[in-house]
């Protein structure tokens, strides 16, 4: 049973090459570590080779570091409820990391409770479309003439903590930055349909233990954020209680308020933009570049390159009336 | 004689009711639930007719529409 109101803490691995990465302060890693070093199995989303995102198992710890930094793309979960439950089964402890939706769902197939079993949830802002990612990948590729080999949905080790900077990077040896896709996501248009009417916007939710990257830190623990990532956690039952507890050694932490800790998804889902069928429109019927532009704040390079002249030349007008 | 079967169990009416959680994809004991992608890439399952034996164990799974309900989101003249 899950209590009335969360414990809430803010906490950061002690290992700064942990908490480097992974999107928060690494709560994650020292939750799964303890897993992991009992025999248990880990379960997460990790990135395909082909850039999507799906739901994997991982008994070994470096299977489980794919598992870490956010993928902002709806996970696939084929198959892996009845993995869960086949390790549970056999008397394996488990941990399941999810959106609240994945850990209620994985909650209702199990239909019973399972000491040995631990869900983690992540505070969701909503799930964007994988379709809209696999175009943005290819507009990329054709932009920069090259296959992309890697991806960083929020690139943290180059911009911080706080920024929301894409990186790809690409066979040819290039890097680029971007935040377009970052845009569509925050624009809303491309979450799936029931991120609108998500019922797990609160501070209740449906895991053990809820975590999220935690934005109000400075008014909740003055003091503790250096822009390498500090985890909101939330303790929301004995057990999630008993999952922090095991694991406060490896971690710094400190304990806060809940009215301190709030963020939209911990109060209410974002609305459904109006225009949500124009954009779907669009992304079907135009080319990439146009929804780029439209939708994500993209500024083709030639006009960026024209504005420059232009300001040159205003500049040299100006050092000319002055001299 | 015919044999008279019940209704195709419908997991969604409208597509905000379902996250694809694949819990119904899952519990399915005939795997006649399969996962499709939309036109927007989200998966959604599909009951196949043929295969399906009218159990009902998927509509009893589901716990998104259920906690939908309690919020209040379920009846917004969304949904039947
Ligand atoms: C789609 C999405 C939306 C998010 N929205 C918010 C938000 O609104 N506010 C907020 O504070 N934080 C949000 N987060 C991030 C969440 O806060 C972090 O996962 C959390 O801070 C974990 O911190 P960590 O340092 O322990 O993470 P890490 O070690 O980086 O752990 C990542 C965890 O996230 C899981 N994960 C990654 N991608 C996905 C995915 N696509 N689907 C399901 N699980 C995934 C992994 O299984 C793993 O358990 C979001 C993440 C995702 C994927
Ligand atoms: S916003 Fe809610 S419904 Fe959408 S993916 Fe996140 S937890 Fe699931
Ligand atoms: S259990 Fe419910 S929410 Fe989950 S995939 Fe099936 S219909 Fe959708």
């Amino acid at each position: 049973m899950n209590w009335e109101a969360p414990k809430v803490y803010a906490v950061k691995h002690k290992d700064i090459s942990t908490r480097m990465a992974s999107r928060s302060g690494g709560i994650f890693t020292a939750l799964s570590d303890n897993i992991l070093e009992q025999g248990g199995i880990v379960y997460g989303c990790v990135l395909t080779d082909d850039f999507l995102a799906a739901h994997v198992r991982a008994e070994k710890a470096e299977d489980r570091n794919q598992m870490r930094g956010s993928k902002y793309i709806q996970s696939d979960l084929r198959g892996v409820f009845k993995m869960v439950r086949t390790d549970l089964d056999a008397g394996k402890k488990v941990l399941f990391s999810g959106t609240s939706c994945q850990v209620a769902g994985l909650q209702g197939f199990l239909g019973k409770e399972y000491d040995h079993l631990c869900c983690v949830d992540i505070v969701c802002h909503g799930v964007p479309s994988s379709n809209v990612w696999k175009a943005y990948i290819k507009w990329q590729e054709r932009r920069n003439h090259s296959k992309c080999v890697n991806v960083d949905f929020r690139n943290k080790r180059d911009h911080g903590w706080a920024a929301h900077i894409e990186t790809m990077m690409f066979a040819s040896g290039a890097k680029v930055d971007s935040e377009v896709f970052k845009n569509l996501f925050y624009g809303h248009h491309i979450l799936r349909p029931c991120c609108y009417q998500c019922p797990y916007k609160s501070t209740m939710h449906p895991g053990d233990i809820t975590i999220a990257d935690y934005w109000k830190i400075r008014k909740a623990a003055p003091g503790f954020n250096d822009n390498r990532g500090v985890s909101l956690v939330l303790l929301n039952n004995d057990d999630g209680n008993a999952a922090f507890e095991a694991v406060k050694e490896a971690v710094e932490y400190r304990a806060c308020r809940i009215e301190d800790s709030l963020q939209t998804p911990l109060v209410r889902p974002f609305e459904r933009p109006e225009c949500r069928e124009v954009f779907w429109k669009d992304f079907h019927k135009r080319s990439f570049r146009f929804v780029a532009k439209k939708y994500g704040g993209y500024v083709p390079e030639n006009r960026i390159a024209v504005n420059v002249k232009k300001l040159k030349k205003k500049l040299k007008r100006l050092l000319k009336t002055l001299t | 004689m015919k044999k008279t079967i019940g209704d195709l169990p419908v997991l969604f009416n409208e597509k905000e009711n379902c996250c694809g959680c694949s819990a119904c994809y899952a519990i399915c004991p005939v795997e006649a639930i399969s996962m499709e992608p939309d036109e927007e890439g989200f998966l959604y399952p599909a009951v196949d007719a043929g295969k399906c034996i009218r159990c009902y164990k998927c509509l009893a799974v589901c716990r998104f529409k259920e906690e939908q309900r309690i919020k209040g989101y379920y009846s917004r003249g969304i949904c039947g």
